[in-house]
């Protein structure tokens, strides 16, 4: 086996970097030499779990908790996908490009991996002309047209399409079309030709104490619901916690609030004895332990939910998650949540045995994260 | 040149979010004193390491407990990019 360099590329929340997490460890177990460019934030989670980081951005990407513009699902995720890029993306694209082709002098990979968000290490390495395979979670992005008709008009994207004429500008840009869907037929039906399966990966270490209060919750004798917005909306958006919280009490559900993080969901919810709340926890060992799971829509939540076997609520607030809610709803696996309705919406789904079972055979369909995950890589290890 | 405790501290408490009045003395307990969350320690972890422009950070995660573990994370850091 020749030992290959390979550099992986992930910008945006830990709901871009998970499902490329499983092709880095197999990669690394064959024997590779594999780093990651990523953001600060998502380099910590590469750090424990071994995986070699180098800082993409100055940390401001953590600002976008407090960014209210960004959490619109208007324009079918675009508009929050076109605000990510301007505001955190292109601010610092210069300078990470500049740093990734100082840092790759000394040591060149022979093939790179990017991800959607990932417009510096895409950059980087067409200017290096080192092969690129482009992994996408998000199949709208494959409609080119509108990857176009979102195109940035930044210098360093234009020059990068002037010296290589053989790279289409939705390609420079947005990395479309894709080389890797990581997705699965079950939500994407027939539109899942490309699709190789979702490597659905969670084993980031939660903190102790937020483990065992999970324990007790998941051990517990009421009837449990789990609600997630996900890794970071929920710090920012608040209001689907207290719709869940209102919709939790009308049912009697002990209720996990799984990222409701800060000293403002305490002063929220502490005093309230059905409600338990975390950080990150892996939604793979709780998900089973509640009877739907209410959540944001992200992908990687979304398959979480469907590997347990659990109906979902789906509350969409940005990106994809507008069309995954759409996809739940569409498959019989549950509902997107309305406004006004959500109380009635959760009691549904809490009686609904017919679904329940259409999750569990959805369930068994999906395509197995390990073949996913081999899929990928085998992809990957064919563009050197 | 790196930035004196004084403005390290002030920089951290300013993106932290932390109240103006709380103590700033290398013993300052980030948790005890401070009452940083999970979401914040993470946060001054990136802070440090951006302000200290670490391009490669190193493989583990640093464990601080005090204002002045986070200065001292910081100093290590710079002298790191210095050397390279």
């Amino acid at each position: 086996m020749t030992q290959r360099r390979i550099l992986f590329g992930a910008f945006g929340s830990a709901g871009d970097l998970f499902p490329i997490v499983p092709l880095m460890r197999a990669l690394l177990a064959e024997g590779h030499d594999v780093r990651c460019a990523a953001t600060r934030s998502l380099g910590l989670y590469l750090r424990t779990c071994g995986i070699p980081a180098i800082a993409l951005g100055d940390g401001s990407e953590l600002r976008v908790v407090d960014d209210a513009g960004i959490f619109t699902t208007a324009d079918g995720g675009w508009d929050s996908w076109r605000q990510t890029v301007d505001r955190y993306v292109l601010p610092t694209v210069e300078a990470d490009v500049a740093a990734l082709r100082s840092v790759t002098g000394a040591w060149r990979p022979d093939v790179a991996v990017t991800t959607s968000l990932a417009l510096p290490v895409r950059l980087a390495m067409h200017l290096e002309e080192v092969p690129v395979v482009e992994v996408t979670i998000y199949p709208q992005h494959a409609i080119a047209e509108r990857a176009l008709a979102h195109t940035f008009d930044h210098p360093i994207v234009a020059d990068v399409v002037a010296r290589r004429p053989d790279l289409a500008p939705a390609r420079a840009a947005w990395g479309v079309p894709s080389d890797v869907l990581l997705h699965d037929a079950v939500l994407l039906g027939d539109a899942a030709a490309d699709a190789v399966g979702f490597p659905y990966w969670d084993e980031v270490p939660g903190i102790a104490a937020d483990i065992e209060a999970m324990d007790r919750w998941a051990a517990g004798p009421a009837r449990r619901l789990l609600v997630t917005l996900g890794s970071f909306i929920g710090v920012a958006r608040r209001d689907a916690w207290y719709a869940a919280a209102d919709a939790a009490a009308e049912h009697d559900l002990a209720t996990a609030f799984v990222g409701a993080r800060g000293s403002w969901a305490e002063a929220e919810f502490g005093s309230d004895e059905r409600i338990t709340c975390v950080g990150f926890v892996p939604l793979s060992r709780y998900a089973s332990a509640s009877e739907v799971v209410v959540h944001h829509g992200g992908l990687g939540t979304t398959f979480a939910a469907l590997r347990a076997g659990r109906p979902a609520l789906v509350v969409p607030q940005a990106f994809d998650q507008g069309d995954n809610a759409h996809l739940v709803e569409a498959a019989g696996l549950g509902l997107r949540a309305r406004p006004d309705r959500i109380t009635q919406q959760l009691a549904d789904l809490l009686v609904d045995d017919d679904r329940r079972r259409r999750v569990a055979q959805a369930a068994a369909a999906l395509v197995d994260p390990t073949h996913a995950t081999a899929t990928a890589a085998a992809s990957i290890l064919a563009a050197v | 040149m790196p930035h004196s405790f004084a403005e390290f501290t002030a920089i951290v408490v300013e993106q932290l979010d932390v109240d103006d009045d709380a103590p700033r003395d290398p013993t300052t307990g980030l948790y005890e004193d401070w009452s940083l969350d999970s979401l914040q320690s993470f946060q001054l972890i990136v802070l440090v390491e951006a302000m200290a422009g670490a391009l490669v950070p190193p493989a583990v995660l640093p464990e601080m407990f005090t204002v002045g573990d986070a200065y001292d994370y910081y100093l290590a850091l710079v002298s790191e990019v210095a050397r390279t």
